[in-house]
């Protein structure tokens, strides 16, 4: 057996593990959805607790205000939240916008932070902070400043988080709400659905394990006082903070049926620079966190540690070995002399792909379509490419901070001016608020 | 002043150093060119155009390599650089070759050699140019019709062809072939003049091949002579070494009770020839080798390039020296075209007397700058795949020894029908150890000769003797061997895996496209829709 030959045989090994496991936890997740789906959203509390919405914003003049009318608009006690925006060295004019909003909402408690370039403009956590400080609420509710969560979302997320003492944190589905800007926010789409939302509901169903998505999360704010808030050298603070929730004995629950629409990126330079500072933080945080692994007192989250290692670790090595290896044999510099891997498995393979991914959306309406199968196919050979640069790039960055002690910097993801909401994803909003009230 | 001198001094310098650089390219370019022309050395001239298509330089290919099999060296080129030694073949055939070349239709009305003419309108010209002009009457405005030709075995083809010029001529053409064009007959092959002339250039076509073919042996051998070898052979090809015994037991044994002859090809092994699989496979091969089969050695598959024959002499001395080793003495190589064409397989090749030739279907390395056909100049006992007509098996032509393959996998059945066809054909299948052989390699020689093998010129005992096997070897599997045979054990295991996914998540699909319809229809306002 030739150096190659041990490698193709670590990238196969490697790659069908990743794809059963994948299609395992696809499977819970769906088990779990349609069980949420049944039993509803949850009992309605005889007091509802205090919450404070933070929404951290830097430089968010084009969304903001769609995200505060939202947040103003929450089927909640009014007088039982606040909304606190923390304009965070904002240059554009994200300060009138919010302004005007203020004197527009006068009767509701509409906080607005604005932090200069001494305290703001250091990332998110550190924004967080900022607001945390001045908030007063027994939960905290995190929003960022692209969103807009349906009226029942908040709601749904506190009764949920109110049902036992040991859920640290509750997380609600992110949906895109600009699906349809371009090639590349429609792969977002899918790929949001299936890894972020649909994944993340396997892991609990199985292992009571969720890892908080940045936004749409309600958490008991005693928990954030016990940790010292957000870390703000952690770029992916959300991963962070779930880790240090789970070392705390609380586990973190996810409830689809809050739902919140944000703007993904559409441009693939800004997704890049996104998707680059989610890999950089996890890694920093999986570095944090690896020697958990073996101790018995961390409870899940060492399982939840085991599943990032495997992703970033098994993942983008079995992936940049499998495509060196398809490259340099088209090339005729390698070749791989392994014999009797059956070449049907591959086009099996990509079958499971294919299927796994439809199951997720066909949860969805409008989701669930012949474009989209086809769209998965391409994602396949083209969108899931992408993810070995970025952690690539990530692994780097990571490297040159480490080794020239860099400042982490964050790096904002850009916005773009949207239409209004198209016709369609109205009629879908309608739909969804209907059957819940039906519900 | 200083300035423009050294500014004159550098683009000399410049000019110089440009100079030397490009003189190798320029030396390494015109080489191949000087390396070898046409000089009467060969048997057969070929003169074709300056710029072939693809398809015409594959039929030039193919006439090249149809002359190596019949045991005749075809030299080949341009009219500029054949016409200056024309005189000096006893057979030139001009393919597909434009009217105007002066130099060269002298040479053609000067010339006491064969000439065959295929296609292209210098057929005109060397009309004119030996006077016999009247014999042209006309030319056939359609460019295309049906060719049928009957081959020496009595077998008829048909087909469709197409040409550039199909000229009528005053003179007898051959009986047995035929072209219908529109209500017209033209003969396939006719004689203008001292010369043969066949229109029909894109011999692509397995028939038409056959029909060329045919009509150059009748041209060479005019008194219903035939080259004096054209045998064939029956080769299961391919035969991997740790395929089952007992089923290739059972083939030899069906092939056995037939009473025909045949020839085994069994493929290289690298790697793990001191397995027990081995011992047994070679055992079915001796005991094979003692009832009337013989073996030949296939060449290795080669996916990079190797320039260094050194290494090619090293692994196929230890290729060949597992099977000697277990009592197996292949008589001679089975090769790809490539390898007659290209070195250092040509050389390699000087080391064996006979060698199988199969088409793979691969880039053959055919280059028109070599001007001759080095195979046919080694002097081998060339065995080229037969031209097959009919899907018999047995070849229609009776020119040069060609082999029947057929791999013992997917072909299993097709090998047993041509050993049948082979039993009741006119020309029955031949036992290649009625020919001599001989093989070198690295540390040893051995040669067949009346049926007996030598090694190293001492008699070899080849009757078959049973030997037992070692039930209790080590393997010496590392960890990693071990998970990649445990891996090809778990096809089926995955593939039943990936189906049960499938079924879930094909369920789960149904099951929740199911509930959203239901949760439409219950939503108030679209009941009534």
């Amino acid at each position: 057996m030739t150096f190659i030959d041990a490698l193709s045989l670590y990238a196969i090994i490697s790659i069908w593990l990743l794809m059963i496991m994948n299609a395992v936890l696809s499977i819970g997740g769906f088990i779990y959805y349609m069980k949420v789906e049944k039993q509803g959203r949850g009992k309605p509390l005889e007091e509802y607790p205090t919450v404070s919405i933070l929404v951290p914003a830097h430089n968010e003049a084009l969304v903001i205000v769609r995200t505060v009318r939202a947040l103003l608009n929450m089927e909640y006690p009014v007088d039982r939240y606040e909304v606190i925006v923390i304009n965070d060295n904002s240059t554009d004019d994200t300060a009138e916008k919010l302004e005007e909003l203020q004197r527009e909402f006068p009767d509701r408690r509409l906080i607005v932070i604005s932090t200069g370039p001494e305290v703001g403009g250091k990332g998110k956590s550190n924004a967080l902070n900022i607001g945390f400080s001045v908030s007063t609420g027994e939960v905290i509710a995190i929003y960022d400043a692209d969103n807009t969560p349906e009226s029942d979302a908040l709601a749904i997320l506190v009764e949920n988080l109110m049902e036992d003492d040991k859920i640290g944190a509750v997380i609600g589905k992110f949906r895109t709400r600009n699906r349809n800007a371009s090639l590349l926010s429609r792969f977002v789409n899918i790929e949001t659905l299936a890894y972020q939302c649909m994944n993340q509901a396997g892991r609990y169903f199985f292992f009571k394990l969720c890892t908080i998505p940045g936004t749409n999360y309600v958490i008991r704010r005693k928990l954030i006082e016990e940790i010292g808030g957000w870390d703000t050298k952690a770029l992916s603070e959300d991963t962070e903070i779930s880790f240090r929730l789970y070392r705390m004995g609380y586990y973190i629950k996810q409830m689809p049926l809050a739902v919140t629409w944000e703007q993904e990126p559409h441009l693939l330079s800004v997704w890049f620079r996104q998707r680059t500072r989610w890999a950089k933080g996890n890694i920093y945080v999986l570095v944090k966190n690896m020697r958990y692994i073996f101790d018995p007192t961390a409870g899940p989250m060492r399982l939840d540690v085991i599943y990032y290692l495997i992703v970033y670790i098994l993942m983008l090595s079995s992936l940049v070995i499998s495509d060196y290896i398809f490259i340099s044999g088209i090339l005729g510099l390698v070749h791989v002399t392994l014999g009797g891997f059956s070449t049907l498995l591959w086009g099996m393979a990509i079958l499971v792909f294919v299927f796994n991914m439809m199951l997720t959306l066909s949860t969805e309406k409008n989701e669930f379509t012949l474009n989209s199968a086809l769209l998965v196919l391409l994602m396949l050979f083209t969108y899931a490419k992408l993810w070995v640069f970025v952690v690539l790039k990530a692994l780097w960055l990571s490297f040159e901070d480490q080794v020239f002690h860099k400042e982490v910097k964050w790096d904002k993801t850009v916005r773009y001016e949207e239409e209004t909401e198209t016709s369609e994803e109205e009629a879908a909003l309608q739909e969804e608020l209907l059957h819940k009230k039906g519900r | 002043m200083k300035c423009s001198m050294m500014f004159n001094r550098g683009i000399a310098l410049c000019l110089v150093l440009l100079a030397l650089l490009l003189s190798p390219v320029c030396a390494g370019a015109v080489e191949p060119e000087t390396a070898f022309l046409p000089d009467g050395s060969g048997d057969i001239l070929l003169v074709h155009s300056r710029s072939l298509e693809d398809t015409a330089r594959q039929s030039v290919e193919r006439l090249v390599t149809l002359g190596a099999a019949m045991g005749k060296i075809v030299d080949y080129g341009t009219p500029e650089q054949c016409a200056a030694v024309l005189d000096q073949y006893d057979y030139v055939i001009c393919y597909d070759l434009p009217g105007g070349e002066p130099e060269f239709k002298r040479a053609m009305k000067d010339t006491d050699a064969n000439l065959m003419i295929i296609g292209g309108e210098i057929v005109t010209g060397y009309l004119e140019s030996t006077g016999n002009s009247q014999l042209l009457m006309g030319e056939e405005p359609q460019k295309n019709g049906r060719l049928s030709y009957t081959f020496p075995t009595g077998q008829t083809c048909q087909g469709i062809v197409s040409w550039e010029h199909l000229y009528r001529f005053a003179s007898d053409g051959c009986e047995s072939g035929a072209i219908q064009a529109g209500a017209e007959d033209y003969p396939f092959c006719v004689q203008v003049g001292e010369a043969r002339y066949i229109p029909v250039v894109d011999l692509s076509e397995n028939f038409v091949l056959g029909a060329v073919t045919e009509e150059i042996v009748q041209w060479m051998w005019p008194y219903n002579d035939r080259p004096k070898d054209y045998a064939q052979f029956l080769v299961l090809d391919s035969v991997y070494p740790f395929m089952s015994a007992e089923s290739l037991l059972e083939l030899v044994e069906q092939v056995e009770e037939a009473s025909v002859p045949y020839v085994i090809s069994v493929m290289p092994l690298n790697d793990h020839n001191d397995y027990p699989a081995m011992t047994q496979f070679c055992q079915v091969l001796a005991y094979a080798q003692s009832k009337g089969g013989t073996i030949v050695l296939h060449a290795p598959i080669i996916h990079k390039t190797v320039e260094d024959v050194q290494e090619l002499y090293e692994k196929l001395t230890d290729m060949t020296m597992a099977y000697v080793r277990n009592g197996v003495y292949p008589v001679g190589i089975q090769v790809p075209l490539s390898w007659i064409n290209q070195e250092p397989y040509l050389t390699l090749l000087k080391r064996y007397r006979t060698v199988f030739v199969y088409d793979d279907g691969a880039d053959t390395g055919f280059d028109l700058d070599a001007h001759t056909s080095l195979i046919a100049r080694q002097g081998h006992q060339l065995v080229y795949p037969i031209v097959d007509l009919d899907q018999s098996g047995i070849s229609q032509l009776e020119c040069f020894p060609s082999a029947a393959y057929a791999d013992c996998g997917s072909q299993r059945d097709t090998f047993l029908r041509y050993a049948q066809n082979g039993k009741s054909a006119g020309k029955p299948y031949m036992d290649l150890r009625d020919y001599n052989h001989s093989v070198w390699l690295n540390n040893c020689y051995f040669s067949w000769q009346n049926r007996s093998v030598y090694l190293d010129g001492k008699l070899v005992d080849t009757t078959f003797q049973p030997v037992e096997y070692d039930t209790e070897f080590d393997f010496h599997r590392s960890p990693l061997v071990r998970m990649s045979v445990d891996l090809q054990n778990q096809n089926r295991f995955l593939m039943v895996v990936v189906l049960i996914l499938s079924v879930i998540f094909l369920s789960g699909i149904a099951y929740a496209r199911r509930r959203m319809r239901k949760r439409f229809f219950s939503a108030p306002g679209n009941e009534k829709e």
